[in-house]
């Protein structure tokens, strides 16, 4: 009978932790905006899944070769880093950089920039080239943003 | 009889998390088939061909005493700088030899042999040592411990040891403290079909002494170089096999 009620203690436990997490006992990540209109794919499957394409990118290229264009991890750079108001770009230990946004708050630590570069390559293009309906998209977008700001006070 | 309710009370709530968690797999299922439908149609590049191997000849009457457009390249292209201390990098170096019999001296560039049996992937405790499809020998720097056997290993002195922290690495060339580090061949530069940066330096700046291909197509102008001349492997006696050759020592 043990047992059962352990994982019920500890059922309890992580929801109260989720209840404190939602109730702003951390402040919640502030993502910096991206450069391009498209990820490489949705922004919901990245959020949950990026580190499936960073592992499939990391031992493919390296060990067969194969190397897509569109995914590679100085692309992410190029479109999620930019350059802060004093002109320099985030470090890698600060929370404005792209990664550390999130995995700040959610507590994992990261490795891949004592190696990889952190800043964009101007060589680098954006992975995806903005199609008609990006632009379209975009310029709607930019309409609604200026609407709503107009409507502030 | 309070107990036997409440364990089944207790059993109800896990099916019900059990079967949301069926639910929600079911829900993520598709998301898990992006990955399958990116991969078979994401422009990616072939893979390392194990019909082609890699090779490079360096012939030394060409190679200039004072040129150094070799080592240079290859440091500006992968981002790294030997300032002269003993722990700084060379993936490549220029060496002088002297036959002190006859006199002949040369100079050449010495780099990773990119070896058919390497001591350095033999002794690699880990698997981050490697030799790819192609031939060319590398080292996963996500695997690497940085234990050194393969630098002790390797009898040409090809790998070189990160030491300190790094930063403003080249986007081609990730490189950092705790790895060993070596010649690539410029993977990234073959695998987009261009030659490696030092072949391109030489031909540019110096006099076109190396010569770069594949090793298995007997029409390539590598493999008629070896047919026509004369080529020496640096200690031929270890039975390593390597892809570079000397010509003229």
């Amino acid at each position: 009978m043990r047992g059962p009620n352990v994982i019920l203690l500890l059922e309890m436990m992580s929801l109260l932790l989720i209840a404190v997490a939602c109730s702003g006992g951390a402040s919640q990540p502030a993502v910096p905006k991206a450069k391009g209109i498209h990820c490489v794919r949705d922004t919901e499957w990245m959020r949950r899944n990026h580190m499936e394409l960073l592992v499939r990118e990391r031992d493919e290229t390296v060990h067969q070769g194969i190397r897509n264009k569109q995914e590679t991890l100085p692309g992410c750079m190029s479109c999620h880093v930019s350059r802060l108001p004093d002109g320099h770009f985030p470090s890698v230990a600060s929370k404005k950089f792209f990664c550390n946004s999130c995995h700040t708050y959610v507590g994992v630590k990261i490795d891949c920039f004592s190696c990889h570069t952190n800043r964009p390559d101007g060589a680098t293009p954006l992975p995806r080239a903005a199609t008609r309906v990006d632009q379209l998209r975009a310029a709607s977008l930019q309409r609604s943003e200026t609407a709503f700001k107009a409507k502030e006070p | 009889m309070t107990r036997r309710k409440a364990k089944r009370e207790l059993d109800a709530g896990r099916r019900r998390f059990l079967g949301m968690a069926a639910i929600a797999s079911f829900a993520l299922a598709p998301g898990v088939r992006l990955i399958g439908s990116a991969q078979s149609s994401s422009p990616a590049s072939a893979r390392a061909n194990s019909k082609v191997r890699w090779g490079l000849l360096i012939d030394t009457n060409k190679c200039s005493e004072t040129c150094q457009a070799c080592v240079s390249a290859c440091a500006s292209y992968n981002g790294w700088k030997n300032e002269g201390r003993p722990t700084d990098p060379q993936w490549i170096r220029k060496v002088a030899i002297r036959d002190s019999e006859t006199g002949l001296a040369r100079t050449l560039p010495v780099l990773c042999q990119h070896c058919a049996e390497p001591a350095c992937v033999e002794v690699c405790p880990t698997g981050a040592s490697f030799r790819r499809a192609d031939g060319i020998v590398l080292v996963d720097r996500h695997i690497c411990i940085g234990c050194r056997y393969c630098m002790m290993a390797c009898p040409f002195k090809a790998r070189s040891f990160v030491h300190q922290n790094l930063t403003d690495q080249r986007p081609q060339a990730p490189r950092g403290i705790g790895t060993v580090e070596g010649c690539t061949m410029c993977v990234p530069r073959i695998d987009a079909g261009k030659v490696p940066a030092c072949v391109e330096a030489c031909a540019r700046e110096g006099r076109g002494a190396m010569t770069f291909g594949d090793l298995n197509d007997r029409n390539s102008a590598i493999r008629r170089n070896i047919a026509a001349y004369s080529t020496t492997r640096f200690r031929a006696d270890l039975d390593l096999d390597p892809s570079v050759q000397y010509q003229g020592l």
